[in-house]
């Protein structure tokens, strides 16, 4: 074999191991020198990367080679004998001419679908196993512009520097950055991602697994099988793991991220020099531009979109926990007081009504608990459901052993002498057992949760249930059998602005006993549906 | 911002657009001879694309936006190499004005090579042409590969160069011959 030939083999190995990473600087040197030193070698040596990149680029094209193809062609013996053939392999000679013996036909395009690998891969290895590989995967997957990748499932006043979007529409993956200068827009990528975008910001769409936000804010959510979608920053990569995170990226391109639920992995730095850390449900990282270094921050409730409604023209900042997991809850979600932000309780305080930082619902990320002291609440200007509507009330309690318990949540009419007039009253009775009344009926629960621990208490309601009989209640996320119940009148309750704790109303009704709740309540919420057990269980973060 | 304004910028998007998807491959091909690790080299890129966007405005329409898109990722491949010191190549100055003016005469018939290419991939051999797939289509490393196939990475680096280099004469006989426009 001639001088040249054999130059030309190594050089080609070398360009082999540089593409896989593998070169070393002796090697490296080599090539360098070869480079140098014979132009024809150099002009191989574009050529050959060239090829590569328009092998990728056909490669888009080809269909996923199927698992009967792999048994056919990779059978055990023939690799063998090429193993053996290439220590001594001639130089190979294309034919000339000749029926194709495989075509990329257009139908065989059509059919083509990129594997969702992470999907086996998140249920066959490891959290930690997963983030690894599929950083790998994802960086070495080539970007195939002009696919599509995603949907505009909703937008709300949203203005592009090249026009409006419109909910339907299909969104390519681009090789260039999409500006949103106002408004709202949600993306749901193929795999099943979702991503909220609020303007101004600059991202872009990379594939169905992933996107890069340049600038902004958005907040991504990830259920179970869309597990391994990537946010790419210019100084960051987060990989999620199933969950609800937000990002911001400032003008000077340092990176915050927030994760609400679940579970992700933080990739920062610059290539070669990456350091990368795990982040779970309450905690904030920042991520400085310069030097890539991750630092803890708090997690900063409403400032991001959570959710918005373009129909409701409704828009969540803040979200209950477990929300985030379940796919519709939050679009039923009528009222949230979560009490982290005593300046913007969302209500109007009754009495002396105090915000604590200290004893709160076992909740990551959760920043106050309402005390109240039996005489004081909060009156809200949401209103409650009316009628027979479906509804869900929920919230966590604390209230100490030997207390006479008292009113949670309640709206409605409280006429002096009728008893309990029409006010939906959900409440904790005098035995510390769970108590859902209106006018003369009521259903009591079993479980006593007057034992100064934190509980989280719901009750249910479905459409059209007049009965008392049939509501159903849960303490800490599982069923609490009705104890006790009296259906002589309907569930016909008011559209009536809701109170917390002791009210208004009760007060100007001269009542005393049984609503003066004393104690500690969080995370209150009411839904216009009636949630499953699995989403109440999902409220009481199990 | 006036309406004016508005259409001027938006006609400049769609100007950068269609600047780029014209020259994208062309740009991606040179950082990739600079930067070969296809990992490595699509930072790079990101990052190049990145500057270009929010330098588009200093470049002016009438001049060249492949010279000045190469002389833009050229300078980011150079930041790369300052960022990684331990990086296993980086070639040399010298080596890198021989690499940039060799690449420019390759990049010029960057699509009749690709043409040539599809066609040449039809004469492939199924056991090649599945290898191929297997590296490329479905991202495998050579050497995760090669340890499926229960062969050594050297013979895996060695066969695919084989490959390519069929590939790569078969193009030169395409483009020699004139089947390719």
């Amino acid at each position: 074999m001639s001088r040249a030939a054999d130059e030309f083999r190594q050089v080609d190995y070398l360009i082999e191991l540089a593409m896989e990473g593998a070169i070393t600087p002796d090697q490296a040197q080599e090539l360098n020198a070869l480079i140098l030193t014979h132009p024809a070698v150099c002009r191989h040596y574009c050529e050959y990367v060239q090829l590569t990149m328009n092998i990728e680029r056909l490669s888009a094209k080809l269909p996923v080679t199927d698992l009967n193809e792999y048994t056919t062609v990779f059978d055990q013996a023939l690799w063998d004998q090429l193993a053996h053939e290439e220590m001594s392999a001639p130089v190979m000679e294309l034919p000339q001419a000749g029926p194709a013996q495989r075509s990329v036909s257009p139908a065989a395009q059509k059919t083509a679908r990129p594997k969702n690998k992470f999907r086996i891969v998140a249920a066959m290895s490891s959290a930690a196993a997963a983030v690894v590989f599929l950083v790998l995967f994802a960086r070495f997957a080539p970007v195939r512009p002009g696919i599509e990748v995603a949907t505009v499932s909703d937008c709300m006043d949203a203005k592009g520097k090249v026009g409006s979007f419109e909910i339907g529409s299909r969104v390519t993956n681009r090789l260039w950055p999409i500006v949103l200068t106002s408004g709202y827009l949600k993306l749901t990528f193929d795999y099943g991602a979702e991503v909220i975008l609020e303007g101004p910001a600059e991202f872009q769409i990379i594939s169905a697994e992933q996107m890069r936000l340049l600038q902004g804010k958005l907040t991504a959510v990830v259920p179970r099988e869309a597990v391994g979608f990537r946010v790419d920053t210019p100084g960051a990569s987060v990989i999620d793991l199933g969950t609800e995170f937000s990002l911001e990226v400032e003008q000077d391109g340092s990176t915050s991220v927030h994760l609400f639920e679940g579970n992700a992995s933080l990739v920062a730095g610059k290539p070669g020099n990456r350091q990368s850390c795990p982040i779970t449900a309450g905690q904030a990282k920042q991520i400085d531009s310069q030097s890539g270094k991750i630092g803890d921050i708090p997690l900063t409730a409403g400032h991001f979109v959570r959710r918005f409604d373009s129909r409701r023209k409704t828009v969540w900042r803040q979200l209950p926990r477990g929300v985030a997991r379940t796919r519709t809850a939050w679009k039923h979600l009528v009222g949230y007081w979560s009490m982290d932000d005593p300046a913007s309780a969302g209500a109007v305080p009754f009495g002396n009504p105090v915000f604590d930082s200290v004893d709160k619902p076992p909740i990551p990320g959760n920043l106050c608990a309402l005390v109240l002291d039996g005489r004081s609440g909060l009156n809200t200007m949401v209103n409650g459901i009316s009628g027979t509507a479906a509804r869900t009330l929920s919230a966590w309690v604390k209230v100490e052993k030997g207390t006479a318990g008292g009113t949670l949540l309640s709206w409605g009419m409280h006429k002096p002498g009728v008893r309990f007039g029409t006010r939906a009253t959900f409440k904790i009775d005098q035995s510390g057992l769970l108590r859902f009344e209106i006018s003369d009926s009521y259903a009591i629960g079993t479980a006593a949760v007057a034992d100064g621990k934190w509980h989280h208490v719901a009750m249910v309601s479905e459409e059209g249930n007049s009965s008392t009989a049939h509501i159903r209640f849960y303490v800490d996320g599982i069923p609490d059998p009705i104890s006790d119940v009296n259906d002589t009148h309907s569930i016909n309750s008011e559209l009536a602005p809701i109170s917390i704790g002791y009210s208004q109303e009760f007060y100007n009704a001269g009542w005393k006993h049984g609503m003066e709740l004393t104690g500690r309540i969080d995370e209150v919420c009411v839904f216009a549906k009636a949630l499953s057990a699995e989403e109440i269980a999902m409220l009481a973060n199990l | 911002m006036d309406q004016i304004s508005r259409k001027r910028d938006a006609g400049r998007h769609s100007e950068f657009v269609e600047l780029l998807t014209r020259n994208y491959y062309k740009l991606n091909s040179f950082i990739l001879t600079l930067v070969p690790h296809r990992m490595d080299a699509e930072d790079v890129l990101q990052s190049s694309i990145t500057y270009m966007w929010e330098h588009f405005k200093d470049f002016k329409p009438d001049s060249n936006f492949l010279s000045w898109a190469f002389t833009i990722c050229k300078y980011q491949v150079l930041t790369y190499y300052k960022q990684q010191q331990r990086c296993r190549l980086q070639f040399s100055p010298k080596a890198i004005d021989i690499i940039e003016a060799e690449n420019e005469k390759v990049s010029d018939a960057l699509e009749q090579r690709y043409d040539a290419l599809k066609a040449c991939m039809k004469h492939l051999s199924e056991k090649d042409l599945t290898f191929l797939k297997r590296r490329f289509v479905e991202s495998k490393s050579l050497k995760s590969l090669a340890d499926e196939i229960g062969m050594s990475v050297n013979v895996a680096y060695k066969h695919l160069a084989r490959i390519k280099n069929a590939l790569l004469r078969c193009v030169h006989q395409k483009l020699d011959s004139g089947d390719v426009i």
